[in-house]
């Protein structure tokens, strides 16, 4: 029972893959809460598990957003294109479940990719725009922004991520 | 258990859960952070959520979480401690280092959490060891598991020969231990892959025992360390040496 390349693609599967029941008889929807109750059970401990199956989640965020056609916001906005997500791919990447687990992906009004974080007042907003450029900010309340800069690099992304990470957890 | 030099475990665990007194509330769990910050100073609060994804001229996420406890995490992000209404998780991520500093790490921290919360009795013990095999592999080709496992999903060979290549699974089963009265939760499942040009496939051993019979800390460490040797052996049992030659 041979498993092929590509079967584990970022792109290719969602996790868990019993994620939806359209079984409607007692059998069925019997087996499906027992497997979901014994997953839940099975990731509720785990680190692990439960930062591979937030950062599937953020990936389909992400991947929802390739299907946006410009003007989705009646105002004329860009689509997000295809630098904007593989960046926003990269982002995911470097998060850890600390980010993960307050994350909301948007498509941003000015072309791009928005990744939105909030704790309680603490906000912070870091966008992969169409244009290539991976900027943030972290406010706390109705506080004056604070800039978070990056070169693209790795580096900088791991570096802004840490900063994000420390300004929602303090 | 031989020695991996590169051993696949990406988490380590272990897992207390406990009868607290009845007074205790979500909210009493804030004190640990006085507890916790100097070695663990990221919190995060862990959610039994649901989210939620709505297409349309706007895409936009929601979701509705009910906090189930509150996460502690160390400035290497390597070591997590919750703390939770029903018991105490200790987690060791990749690098692993050794069941001893996991042990001893674990039951340091479980005794500032049974004398926060007063606890009154164990009710579930769990070691649990997670291992991500990730498997080299040519573009455009697959691989067979068989190879590497001794415990995978068959599927049969009578179905056609293009249905014999699968994609992402999970696997979960429930083994009795009769001799502990515990239970080993055996989960195998496809992940996405952490490495290029690899497939990445999860062995999970979770073994627990509900109810205990412990009447001491003492007797409760030595459940552990049992725990501990039953899942080495069935480490050993379920992989090759294929496998083994990945992580040497």
């Amino acid at each position: 029972m041979p498993v092929a390349e590509g079967a584990g693609r970022l792109d290719a599967f969602e996790f868990p893959p019993l994620a939806e029941n359209n079984a409607v008889g007692q059998a069925g929807q019997a087996l499906w809460t027992r497997v979901n109750d014994q997953l839940g059970d099975s990731v509720r401990n785990s680190v692990f598990w439960t930062a591979t199956i937030l950062l599937n989640r953020a990936q389909m965020q992400l991947a929802a957003l390739a299907s946006l056609k410009s003007n989705w916001d009646t105002y004329g906005a860009s689509a997000p294109n295809q630098v904007a997500l593989d960046n926003g791919v990269r982002l995911l990447e470097h998060m850890t479940p600390i980010e993960l687990s307050v994350l909301n992906i948007v498509p941003s009004a000015e072309g791009g990719v928005g990744f939105c974080f909030a704790v309680g007042n603490r906000y912070a907003d870091i966008e992969s725009s169409n244009e290539g450029d991976i900027l943030g900010v972290k406010y706390v309340g109705t506080d004056m922004p604070v800039l978070i800069e990056t070169d693209g690099s790795d580096a900088s992304i791991e570096a802004a991520l840490e900063q994000v990470r420390t300004h929602i957890s303090a | 258990m031989p020695h991996y030099e590169n051993a696949p475990i990406t988490e380590a665990l272990i897992d207390i859960r406990a009868d607290l007194a009845p007074e205790v509330r979500y909210e009493d769990l804030q004190a640990f952070r006085q507890h916790f910050a100097p070695d663990y100073p990221r919190e995060e609060t862990r959610s039994v959520g649901e989210a939620l994804l709505q297409f349309g001229a706007a895409v936009h996420a929601s979701a509705k979480q009910t906090p189930l406890g509150l996460a502690f995490w160390n400035s290497s992000n390597n070591q997590v401690v919750q703390v939770r209404l029903d018991g105490f998780t200790f987690s060791r991520l990749h690098p692993y280092e050794d069941f001893e500093h996991l042990r001893d790490e674990a039951r340091r921290l479980w005794n500032i959490y049974r004398e926060v919360v007063r606890s009154r009795k164990v009710t579930r013990v769990a070691v649990r060891y997670i291992n991500q095999f990730n498997i080299p592999i040519t573009p455009g080709t697959s691989i067979e598991p068989e190879d590497y496992f001794y415990t995978f999903p068959q599927v049969s060979k009578n179905l056609p020969t293009e249905m014999r290549y699968f994609g992402p699974y999970l696997m979960s089963l429930r083994l009795f231990q009769h001799d502990l009265k515990g239970i080993l939760v055996l989960n195998q499942a496809m992940t996405p892959p952490s490495l290029p040009e690899t497939i990445s496939i999860v062995l999970d051993f979770d073994l627990y025992i509900e109810n205990p019979p412990v009447t001491n800390e003492q007797q409760l460490w030595a459940v552990f360390d049992r725990l501990r040797e039953r899942k080495n052996l069935y480490f050993e049992a379920c992989i090759t040496d294929k496998a083994r030659e990945l992580i040497r």
